[in-house]
């Protein structure tokens, strides 16, 4: 009766090989560590960002660097971020320079998002006490615009989303802020009698902001009229999308050691509508993460959460919350029940087993063999510092048996699963279009990793990129495949993770379906397109309120 | 030559009677020395004495008591030599003896404090409970036994006993000693830390003294099944089912009965159900041995009903009888889970007031809290103290405390008013 059980026979083994050389990708961040300093900042990593900034079709890549902690920041800084051009995913080629894409001081994470409408996806960074605007000007280069926009976020930021808060049409943004850490206020804590970083519970948290675009290249800021600027988060994650499906995005905060936030739209009624009547109506954000089950684990503990993957993991069709979390801890999925209910699922989907050693922070949900459940990456790595055992930790695939049950299969995934390094921010990128995604993981103790998806499988997919007609980001649009007796759904998400963004695209993952398939698109505006008939195997490019177009890979989108 | 037949006979009788009756005088005497001895603490002279007055009076019991005592007693003795001679004298007292629930007591307490074998000293002090239940030592002893192997949370019964038969200026001690069990359990009894050799003298508890402690008991005896379930709940506690799952498995194969030991049952489906293994917890939960009831019985029942089933309003009558007996009324993560399942089943306003009290029920359990309450512990007779006492248990919600430490609070208030009173010309 109790004996143990076989491990379970994974169809299609993961493979993932490392790439970054043999792509062209050299970066290793600064973490500027100072041996007995311990100063929090260098111990946090850096984020990147895949996004088509030339419009070519293929996703190129921005990484975030570090800098001096102590000193006066410098333009440019002597530790560059650097910006990757995706040359047909045979090659990169690092154009920082000649783009100008670079930001000040110490960065930490990214957000992309086309605030001027131009058509050309902008860069905001954060950093320590330090941000910046990186307009893209749309002829290979960028420029920083943070001061005209009035964007500069002078406390310690961490992630950071584009959004549309108000339905005017034009992207605000939203900047998750972490601690209250000084040069000045900064300590030593001993573990063990040995010296090391303190954690978040020895410094104070610094309220969340968010920037109102004005749609004149400036913005304003609103944290505290709209009500997001709540005392005592301590954010790090952050994830964006439409968790009860009523066609409002919800914003969801992961804190560390404190309860995390999910702010609500308050509805504002106006013309049998419950959207703001005009773009200058602010709404107002609640927190209902306490009443909603998410805040929390199922026991009441303040959890440390850092990265944030958000997945119809269960397939009921709403997006439940993965979280990583602290070493001794266990990773936290919050199922979604429906209604804006959750509840911490962790048991059930076997977490916490596969967790407690490890301290995770990036995390992408993600589908690697095609077999419609969605699975996930977690770059781990610990924080106390080099002296304590383990600081460097094997990186996790996890394995969704489709019942959101998860299975440790990084062993079997390939080299770079089996070496211990010191992770923290993870993204995923189908960088060479070929239907499946490919991984990227930051690290505090190598360079950046990109981990091509080898993985051998029989199984179909689609991909599907969302353009709403206002050009918005897709956020909240949920997608619905059916696949003969099958049901698959998936939902465009900003921001997600840790520091980082992923490929936007939707990959829909049909198993051992080859045949055409039906897909209902549900917009954020209400309206729902039915394609039917849809060829697999292949991305497609979904314009709200017109007809399916094949997305040739490589080819410039219409 | 009749007459002297019956003149040497009567002689013999009379020798023979004066024989017994001076080594009856002899051994009366034997047994005043050691008394006397054992008021002076000289264990080898009370031995001594002891076994002469036995030999003469081989049935008395309570000097098969005393000489085990004599044995125990003496730090001289190489303890193990000491403990197997005591408790051959203790063997001598008959179940049917009403010393015999303290010679299972005086057992209990050598199994306990130098071999080191909780599972038989728990044995013995529950069969020795069963005889007299209102043995005040024993419900002591294994009071301090549920401390010492990570099981305080079921020693409020061995408590309340103990409490009622203290004196009354004495509880504020008593009522000491139950605050340590509940809320620093681990490190609540330095002395016999000390005494077992876990704590070197002067030493304070660290992380590991607990687990050294769990581990040895284990090893002490390898086939008590109750002894590694304290050790898989500890790493369970620690938040490593993994790390316990294996000891309970292992354990499965190499004690004796385990699954009649309701802890280690209890320990087993809460470790399966942490690592997801829902089907097999509930299986091993639903052949839970014995009456079904009692705080571990209830508090697993709650969480599959709410978790495993589904079935939250079964779930919520379940919370509600678990948080209604302790340690439930100051478990602020049960309390969290009662509050989470009020709200999945649709009663809001209910799981906002749960949380609420969830809330202030973590608050009183910060460190903010209690380091002030144990540093004035030092001195619980203290008006102040008990006072101070009396609000902490109040907030919680603990009746049965908030009233005795409220009555130390009168009766210290009541001498203060009166040694005033005497003051006053």
């Amino acid at each position: 009766m109790l004996s143990r059980r076989d491990a379970a026979v994974v169809d299609c083994p993961p493979q993932f090989t490392e790439v970054s050389s043999k792509q062209g990708i050299e970066f290793t961040f600064h973490t500027d560590a100072v041996p007995g300093r311990y100063f929090l900042p260098e111990i946090m990593g850096g984020g990147a960002a895949w996004f088509d900034f030339d419009r070519d079709g293929w996703l190129d890549l921005f990484l975030v660097n570090g800098d001096e902690l102590e000193s006066e920041p410098q333009r440019p800084k002597p530790h560059s971020d650097a910006l990757f051009q995706n040359r047909g995913g045979e090659s990169f080629v690092e154009i920082s320079g000649v783009a100008a894409a670079t930001t000040i001081g110490y960065g930490q994470g990214c957000a992309v998002g086309d605030f001027d409408g131009d058509g050309f996806e902008d860069l905001y960074v954060t950093g320590y006490r330090t941000s910046t605007l990186l307009h893209n000007l749309g002829d290979g280069t960028f420029a920083d615009e943070t001061h005209e926009s009035g964007t500069r976020n002078d406390r310690w930021g961490s992630g950071v989303v584009w959004l549309d808060i108000n339905d005017d049409r034009l992207l605000d943004l939203f900047v998750v802020n972490y601690l209250n850490v000084t040069p000045q206020n900064r300590e030593q804590c001993r573990f063990s009698g040995v010296p090391g970083y303190c954690g978040p519970g020895h410094y104070d948290a610094v309220d969340d902001r968010l920037f109102l675009n004005l749609g004149d290249g400036r913005f304003r800021d609103v944290s505290d009229e709209v009500g997001v600027a709540i005392p005592n988060g301590k954010g790090l994650g952050v994830a964006v999308l439409d968790f009860d499906l009523d066609g409002q995005n919800e914003i969801y905060v992961a804190n560390d050691m404190t309860p995390n936030f999910l702010f609500q739209r308050q509805a504002i009624s106006g013309a049998g509508t419950d959207r703001p009547a005009a773009s200058d109506v602010l709404p107002k954000f609640h927190d209902v993460a306490p009443i909603a089950g998410c805040a929390v684990s199922d026991i009441g503990l303040n959890e440390a959460s850092m990265g944030v993957a958000c997945a119809d993991f269960d397939n009921n069709g709403y997006c439940d919350i993965f979280l990583t979390h602290f070493y001794a801890q266990k990773n936290t999925l919050y199922r979604n029940l429906g209604g804006l209910q959750f509840e911490d699922d962790s048991r059930r989907a076997r977490l916490v087993a596969i967790s407690h050693d490890r301290l995770g922070f990036g995390t992408v949900a993600f589908d690697y063999d095609r077999d419609g459940a969605t699975d996930l990456l977690i770059a781990n790595g610990h924080v106390l510092g080099p002296e304590h055992k383990p600081f460097a930790m094997l990186p996790q695939i996890m394995r969704n048996d489709g019942h959101a049950r998860f299975e440790d299969v990084g062993p079997q995934s390939g080299d770079y699963f089996r070496q211990l390094c010191v992770g923290r921010g993870a993204a995923g990128t189908d960088f060479d279009n070929d239907g499946d995604l490919d991984l990227f993981v930051t690290h505090l103790d190598r360079p950046a990793a990109l981990l091509r998806n080898d993985t051998v499988t029989p199984h179909h997919f689609l991909g599907i990129e969302l353009r709403r007609a206002d050009r918005l980001p897709a956020q909240g649009t949920q997608v619905i495949v059916e696949a003969g007796a099958r049901r698959i759904t998936s939902m465009s998400i900003g921001g997600g993770s840790y520091l980082c963004v992923s490929d936007p695209r939707l990959l829909v993952g049909l198993k051992d379906w080859s045949e055409p398939v039906t897909i209902e698109i549900r917009w954020q505006s209400g309206q729902v397109a039915r394609h039917e008939n849809v060829a697999v195997d292949r991305y497609w490019l979904a314009i709200e309120g017109r007809e399916l177009l094949p997305s040739f890979p490589g080819a410039s989108p219409p | 030559m009749r007459t002297r037949i019956w003149w040497l006979v009567l002689v013999g009788v009379l020798g023979i009677g004066a024989y017994f009756g001076i080594t009856r005088i002899v051994a009366q005497r034997s047994l005043q020395r050691a008394k006397t001895a054992f008021g002076l603490q000289d264990w080898r002279t009370a031995r001594g004495e002891l076994r002469s007055y036995l030999e003469v009076f081989p049935s008395n019991e309570e000097a098969r008591l005393r000489l085990a005592e004599a044995y125990f007693k003496d730090s001289a003795l190489n303890s193990e030599r000491a403990v197997s001679s005591a408790i051959q004298q203790l063997e001598f007292i008959r179940r049917e003896s009403p010393l015999w629930p303290a010679a299972r007591i005086q057992e209990a307490r050598m199994c306990l404090f130098v071999r080191m074998q909780t599972h038989r000293a728990e044995r013995l002090l529950r069969e020795s409970l069963a005889a007299a239940p209102e043995n005040v030592e024993a419900h002591y002893v294994l009071w301090k036994l549920l401390d010492l192997t990570g099981r305080s949370h079921l020693a409020e019964p061995h408590f309340r006993k103990v409490l009622e038969s203290t004196p009354l200026d004495k509880r504020p001690f008593c009522l000491r000693e139950w605050y340590m069990s509940q809320f620093y359990p681990a490190t609540a009894n330095p002395e016999i830390d000390r005494l077992m050799g876990f704590l070197e003298p002067g030493a304070a508890h660290d992380s590991t003294t607990e687990f050294r402690r769990l581990v040895k008991f284990r090893e002490q005896e390898p086939r008590a099944a109750l002894n590694h379930a304290d050790v898989a709940r500890w790493f369970s506690l620690e938040g490593d089912p993994k790390a316990a799952l294996e000891l309970l498995q292992q354990a499965l194969d190499t004690t004796d009965a385990p699954l009649e030991e309701q802890f280690f049952v209890a320990t087993l489906a809460q470790v399966l159900f942490d690592l997801g293994e829902f089907d097999r917890a509930l299986k091993i939960y639903q052949a839970w041995p014995g009456e079904p009831s009692g705080y571990e019985y209830f508090r697993l029942g709650a969480i599959f009903s709410d978790e495993v089933e589904r079935d939250y309003e079964q779930a919520i009558l379940s919370y509600r009888k678990v948080i209604a007996v302790w340690p439930g009324q100051a478990d602020w993560r049960i309390q969290n889970r009662l509050a989470r399942c009020l709200a999945k089943a649709g009663h809001e306003p209910a799981a906002e007031t749960m949380r609420q009290q969830a809330k202030s029920v973590e608050l009183l359990m910060e460190t903010k809290v209690h380091a002030p309450l144990r540093q004035s512990l030092a001195t619980p007779d203290q008006l102040e103290i008990c006072q101070q006492m009396t609000q902490f248990y109040e907030q919680l919600g603990l009746a049965f405390e908030t009233q005795h430490w409220r009555e130390q609070a009168q009766r210290l208030q009541l001498m203060n008013h009166q040694s005033g009173s005497n003051r006053t010309p």
